[in-house]
């Protein structure tokens, strides 16, 4: 008994030991736009933010698909920045239905990888770098006003940003009328013509798109062409961080959770393994043609081991004394080729009822056969018995049984 | 002489039968894809699956002699009944073809009543099974009642489009009466009459699945609930750790040490 | 044999439905085929610990040197370790042995247990018992280790004999029996009778030195004559003969009277031989004394049917070892073997008093498709009655033996032909 407690002690010290170590390993991933990363382009800043103001702050590692069984969508907030890769269908799927149940949804981008997401709410990420006469040392450095629904208003800095179209919803954060996008990438304004080129005007920045989700009690999503105000190096600069806040604080009045998806983003090192192989195992099961695939995989797998399995044999005493055997009666019924024997017993009774050895037997001569066995029927059988059937020779055999006593 | 065991796993086929009633309240949505107004509750399905499993069992030989192959030519009738429901349809509805056949009354009739056979199918099976203690019937009685949940899940998810939540205590009662269920039948199977020459491995047996079960049950409780048993700390605030896999995954780091101490056990017992 | 471990249907049942049921679980959410699924796996891995330890099996029994129909007490004791877990036991008996009390097989909780039982062995032949296999079994049967005690031990089974019936009927009136018989002459025996002058063909054994010594003459011991018989069975174990079940069949039957016979006739001093004809002939050459009692009822116990060797040739290979003037037993169902005449026809040429011992074996098969008479039946019959009577006729006399009538009944009859 003390060995199997000692041996069960030694187990959980293991396994806590190495779930510890895959925990430390995950969350000592770095990676821009990832959760846990403390240097300029990692988002810690703002985690320790948000988790300080008392929201419950969650790290997706794997994808947002799991949105999909997420029971208490208005009070989480989905919170998307600059993904790496797109979303898949399925994942665009769950998001949007994660939306439509009340959910919230934060998705800041300016690679343009997010349009096939965004297109679900009418809105795009058009590509080229947006600049404006209104920056801050840089013109890559771009500043805005912002103006949250009468709860905030004030001034963001952004860093390369991008600008968004869209077709309804509030506009909460847009440029002057001097600022101009960089279609083709030289870092210089083109033609100022409308219809090509790059021309001055009003560029939006942010919008929300479903803007009377209170009183609908529906789901809301918000736009914003520029994911580097979350960044560790950008939360602190000008209003961005007080934003932030109040935006988040807007969309969870009475607090809740965020959700923050570093699924898009790719971790570096050995925490790098753990998200692709947990991201793998994800997908498989809940990607909707994985899904069938694998369910049905799993369930024609396991029948046929099941079904082929061997079960052991039962333990248990035979005895064969019951046991039979047939030797002469192996054929029950008689068949053609009987007919000699039935012949040679007819002949044979005749002889021995005579007294008669075999030798003075076959020295009689048919006629005196016949007179011995005094009756036509078998004495003609015995003499030609061609072509008799089964049901003759029974009938035969019969009669000879009662006959001669 | 001796105790006759037989009903404790009925017991915990009814209970089962009631736990999927009482854990699927949306089964009605799932009958009216059926037919609109089918508003038979599961419990109702279940208990006349029962009662007709053990009817069967009763008059079994008596209906073998009058009918031979009573199972093949249920399942050939029900195939004619549905051929000729979709020609008779075809024949005389009204409207093109596919309508004459969507619209069809007796096809929607066939279609009710397969539901009905599906439905009772998994409790006729389990009576059936255990009565005649039948290990290959009991094998497909377990299927059949693992289906009858998996249907509901799929059908509504695909209806919501999202995973309706089960509550966590009624699903451990549910997972526990169909352990019950497979439990005892092993008892009916092995022992069937409890006297005192079996009563000893009987009563051993018992505690030992007593015992097992309820430390099954820990660990699947353990891992529903842990969130509410630690505190938050930022090492675990990965948001997969509040799906099922997180609790997939607790479930599986509480069972890691017994499986290792089966593995430790085996290979010293094989040494 | 060597341990195994080995999975139940069981097992694999919660094997592949846990599995399923945690795949499944995360392919649709759902929080009770998960709350299943670790139940299950909690259940089927806390079972697979605890598995009893290798208890030490030792078995005692009555005795292994049996007769027909005797009963043996076997006691198999278990020492093992107490805790979760069961035992299953099995004592492998030979399938020809009947289980009369108790069973060979036994479910039993760890710790010191004994199992108890008899077993029949109403048939003859060597039979094995043991090896003693042990399954250890963890608490919900899911899988077990099996080991092997002890080594197969052979029991043999010598055929019945009903000798002590004969005895009685053998001290009734107008009964003479050959056998030890002193004929108050001198002849070849055992007793002492006179002395006589030595010859010089007499055996230097048969000197008696006690008379030299005090006559000085050499002189030789003469003994009295007894008059011994000597028997000789030709026994028919073709494969033909085992028709019937496997303990009432004509060979059996066959056996059975050649050993009641043969003790009562080599305890009264004769001497018996046999002839057993099968998918050869082999001899055993008469003589008496219990040692050869003992050596022709191994020779009886070891026979197997087979082969389809005829009586003509058995007895054109045997004749030189048939003592002249001995009487000779033919033990045969007399089917599927043409050359019957011709071999009694031999034996009865050279003098030997001729007795068939016929055991039906038609009579046998159709007690097996339970009495029914078919055409096959009645052609059979036919020609054994034709048979039996040329046999007769030939000089023999021929025991038609049915199934209904036993050894006792048999023996009886032949004895009353005397």
């Amino acid at each position: 008994m003390r060995s199997r407690i000692l041996i069960v002690f030694t187990i959980v010290m293991i396994v806590s030991l190495m779930v510890s170590a895959v925990m430390l390993i995950l969350t000592s991933g770095k990676g821009a736009y990832t959760s846990f990363d403390g240097s300029w382009e990692g988002l810690s800043d703002l985690r320790d933010h948000l988790d300080d103001e008392g929201y419950d702050v969650k790290v997706l590692i794997s994808s947002s698909s799991l949105l999909l069984s997420e029971e208490d969508p208005e009070k989480t907030v989905f919170l998307s920045l600059g993904p790496e890769r797109a979303y898949t269908l399925t994942e665009i799927h769950a998001i949007g239905s994660f939306h439509e149940r009340g959910g919230r949804l934060i998705m800041a981008d300016d690679t343009g990888r997010m349009d096939p997401l965004a297109e679900r709410f009418d809105v795009g990420f058009p590509s080229g770098q947006l600049y404006d006469e209104n920056f801050q040392t840089n013109p890559s450095f771009v500043r805005v006003d912002v103006n949250l629904a009468d709860r905030f208003s004030g001034t963001l800095l952004l860093n390369k940003p991008s600008y968004l179209i869209h077709s309804g919803g509030r506009v909460i954060a847009k440029t002057g009328r001097s600022a101009w996008v960089d279609r083709n990438g030289n870092g210089l304004r083109d033609f100022d013509n409308t219809t090509q080129g790059e021309p001055l005007g009003e560029k939006t920045i942010a919008v929300i798109v479903d803007p009377d989700f209170l009183s609908l009690g529906s789901g809301c999503a918000v736009f914003i062409s520029d994911p580097s105000l979350f960044l560790n190096e950008m939360i602190d600069q000008k209003d961005n961080r007080k934003f932030i806040s109040s935006l988040i604080s807007y969309l969870l009045p009475d607090g809740g959770t965020i959700v923050i998806d570093d699924g898009v983003h790719q971790m570096d090192g050995a925490a790098s393994v753990f998200q692709r192989g947990v991201f793998g195992f994800v997908f498989l099961l809940s990607d909707v043609n994985m899904k069938i695939i694998i369910g049905s995989m799993t369930v024609i797998i396991i029948s046929a081991f099941a079904y082929l399995f061997d079960p052991p044999e039962r333990l248990e005493h035979i005895c064969l004394l019951d046991r039979t055997g047939l030797a002469e009666l192996a054929e029950l019924n008689l068949t053609k080729q009987d007919v000699t024997e039935i012949k040679k017993i007819i002949l044979d009774r005749v002889r021995v009822r005579n007294s008669l050895s075999v030798d003075d037997f076959s020295k009689l001569g048919w006629d005196d056969i016949r007179k011995m066995i005094d009756d036509d029927r078998l004495y003609r059988f015995v003499r030609s018995g061609k072509n008799y059937t089964v049901e003759q020779l029974e009938r035969i055999l019969v009669e000879v049984t009662g006959w001669g006593g | 002489m001796g105790l006759r065991i037989r009903f404790i796993p009925f017991v915990f086929l009814g209970g089962y039968a009631l736990c999927i009633w009482l854990m699927f309240p949306s089964f009605l949505e799932v009958s009216a894809g059926i037919y609109r107004d089918l508003s038979v509750p599961y419990i109702g399905w279940a208990l006349m699956g029962g009662v007709i499993g053990s009817v069967y069992y009763r008059y079994r030989e008596g209906l073998r002699k009058r009918i031979k192959n009573p199972i093949n030519k249920l399942g050939l009738g029900l195939v004619l009944w549905l051929g000729a429901s979709i020609l008779i349809s075809v024949a005389l509805g009204e409207g093109d073809l596919q309508d004459r056949v969507l619209d069809s009354g007796l096809i929607r009739a066939w279609f009710v009543t397969m539901f009905g056979i599906f439905m009772s199918a998994p409790t006729f099976l389990g009576s059936y099974s255990i009565l005649a203690r039948s290990k290959e019937v009991f094998s497909l009685a377990i299927l059949g009642l693992i289906i009858v949940p998996l249907t509901c899940m799929i059908y509504l998810q695909a209806q919501s489009v999202s995973v309706p939540r089960q509550d966590p205590l009624l699903s451990l009662i549910t997972a526990l009466t169909l352990f019950g269920f497979v439990e005892t039948f092993h008892w009916v199977y092995k022992y069937d009459r409890i006297d005192v020459q079996v009563g000893n491995l009987f009563a051993r047996q018992l505690i030992s699945t007593i015992l097992f079960a309820g430390v099954g049950s820990v660990i699947a409780f353990i891992a529903f609930s842990w969130r509410s048993m630690i505190p938050d700390i930022a090492a675990v605030s990965f948001y997969e750790m509040d799906t099922i896999f997180g609790t997939a995954a607790i479930g599986l780091a509480l069972l890691s040490p017994i499986a290792l101490l089966a593995i430790v056990r085996s290979f010293r017992e094989g040494k | 044999m060597g341990r195994v471990s080995v999975f139940s249907r069981k097992a694999m049942g919660y094997g592949a439905a846990t599995l399923a049921l945690f795949i499944l679980s995360l392919v649709l959410s759902s929080g009770l085929f998960l709350m299943m699924s670790l139940i299950g796996m909690a259940v089927i891995l806390l079972s697979l610990s605890f598995i009893p330890r290798k208890p030490e099996v030792t078995r005692s029994m009555d005795s292994d040197l049996i007769h027909e129909g005797d009963e043996v007490d076997v006691e198999l004791r278990v020492q093992g370790k107490g805790g979760l877990g069961q035992v299953e036991i099995l004592d492998r008996l030979s399938p020809t042995l009947r289980i009369q009390n108790g069973n060979n097989h036994a479910f039993l909780s760890p710790g010191e247990r004994s199992v108890r039982y008899t077993f029949g062995s109403p048939l003859r032949g060597y039979h094995d018992i043991g090896p003693t296999h042990v399954r250890r079994w963890d608490p919900l049967w899911f899988w077990y280790r099996e080991d092997e005690y002890g080594e197969k031990k052979r029991i043999t089974t010598f055929p019945e004999r009903t000798s002590a019936d004969m005895r009685r009927m053998l001290k009734g009136p107008n009964k003479q029996r050959p056998g030890d018989m002193h004929l108050r002459r001198v002849g070849p025996g055992k007793e002492f009778y006179s002395i006589r002058d030595y010859v010089t063909t007499d055996p230097f054994h048969t000197i008696n030195w006690k008379a030299y010594a005090r006559t000085r003459k050499l002189q030789v011991n003469q003994y009295e004559a007894e008059s011994v018989t000597d028997l000789m069975f030709i026994l028919d174990s073709r494969m033909v003969t085992r028709a019937g079940t496997l303990i009432e069949n004509p060979l059996e039957r066959s056996i059975r009277f050649c050993a009641s016979l043969a003790d009562l006739y080599l305890t009264t001093s004769n001497r018996v031989g046999l002839i057993n004809y099968s998918s050869s002939v082999t001899v055993l050459k008469p003589e008496g004394g219990t040692n050869h009692l003992t050596k022709l009822l191994h020779t009886l116990t070891d026979i197997t049917p087979s082969g389809y060797h005829t009586l003509g040739a058995t007895v054109n290979y045997s004749l030189a070892y048939i003592p002249p003037d001995s009487r000779v037993f033919v033990l045969s169902p007399l089917s599927e073997d043409p050359t019957i005449k011709e071999g009694i026809k031999k034996l009865l040429a050279r003098g030997h008093n001729v007795v068939i011992v016929s055991p039906s074996g038609v009579e046998f098969e159709r007690s097996v498709i339970e009495g029914m008479i078919t055409p096959r039946y009645l052609l059979k019959k036919l020609s054994r009655i034709n048979l039996i009577e040329d046999l007769r006729s030939m000089g023999a006399r021929v025991l038609d033996w049915p199934p209904e009538k036993d050894v006792l009944w048999a023996v009886q009859e032949v004895l009353s032909w005397d």
